[in-house]
């Protein structure tokens, strides 16, 4: 059998009829088994819709909730009895730290007012005391009456 | 790669619907397999598996040759796959619908069944290379592409296996 011959063998063979029983098989397997993907298919498509759905609106509770603290708060009208019976807390003044700050300097001590108290000698001359605000330091003034 | 090749990136798609594609290509797919497998029972479980491929890949495609060529790849690949565990030959005549017709009476139902029982002796992928260019009737470039090689490995091995159906025919082998 040359070349030819068998190609032209098998060019008949092109349009061949199969069998319709075999025919008949594959269709209802085809049948039977899509049919039984379909199912599975749509309830997993539901299960993903249903999940992203709860996803979205998880994320929309988080992206709400992270907002709030930038929007101004509305001040509530309060009655002023509630008020005072709860006062403001004081404010907590920032602890200090002593090491950092400086020793505040001491106060100078209160000193009375210049005094001036007047002396008699023996001798019958006039001495006048006069008291400074340092205790070190004490202004006599003799009187001459020379 | 093919597959996803004709698959995608496609201007137009074939605007069929499952059931259609099924009815149009069952013929083709049912006898591409059994040429290339050698038994019906085979080739009906290989045409149910790649439909079933087919309707999980939802596939669309450009035209009708863009799933042809999809088909052609599937077949062939799943007729490789059961090489190992197909069933004995079983001649054409022997098919239930085998019904001659004028022309194939004109040939001889002898020469056929001898030609057939020696594609059978040929290497799988010789004999898929034999059945989608010389009786499916696909071009070179299709074959390759079915076959996942070049066309210069198709007209190879076609021409060897036309080499070894002479020699089988003319030792009378069969």
């Amino acid at each position: 059998m040359t070349d030819d011959e068998m190609r032209g063998i098998f060019r008949e063979m092109r349009d061949e009829p199969v069998p319709p029983d075999s025919l008949a098989r594959v269709r209802e397997s085809v049948a039977v088994r899509t049919r039984q993907e379909r199912p599975w298919r749509g309830w997993a498509w539901k299960v993903a819709a249903a999940l992203a759905a709860a996803a979205s609106l998880v994320l929309v509770l988080v992206w709400s909730r992270a907002s709030v603290p930038n929007q101004p708060p509305p001040a509530p009208p309060a009655p002023i009895a509630r008020e005072e019976a709860t006062p403001p807390p004081p404010p907590v003044e920032p602890p200090v730290t002593v090491a950092r700050r400086a020793p505040p300097p001491p106060e100078p001590p209160v000193r009375p007012a210049r005094r001036v108290a007047e002396e008699s000698t023996a001798g019958g001359a006039r001495v006048i005391r006069i008291e400074t605000p340092d205790p070190d330091v004490v202004i006599l003034l003799l009187e001459d009456r020379s | 790669m093919l597959e996803a090749a004709l698959m995608t990136d496609l201007p137009r798609t074939v605007e069929l619907t499952f059931d259609e594609i099924v009815r149009r290509r069952e013929v083709q797919v049912l006898r591409t397999a059994y040429r290339i497998l050698g038994n019906w029972a085979d080739a009906e479980d290989v045409a149910q598996e790649a439909f079933v491929r087919l309707h999980r890949h939802k596939a669309r495609f450009a035209n009708d040759a863009a799933l042809g060529g999809w088909l052609y790849r599937v077949i062939v690949n799943l007729c490789l796959d059961r090489r190992r565990s197909a069933r004995p030959w079983q001649p054409l005549t022997e098919a239930p619908s085998a019904r001659p017709t004028a022309e194939t009476a004109a040939i001889g139902e002898e020469r056929k069944r001898r030609l057939m029982e020696a594609l059978a002796k040929l290497p799988v992928k010789e004999r898929a290379a034999v059945v989608l260019r010389e009786i499916e009737g696909l071009s070179t470039a299709e074959t390759a592409a079915a076959l996942g090689s070049s066309e210069v490995t198709v007209r190879s091995q076609i021409s060897k296996a036309l080499a070894r159906l002479r020699n089988i025919l003319k030792r009378g082998e069969l």
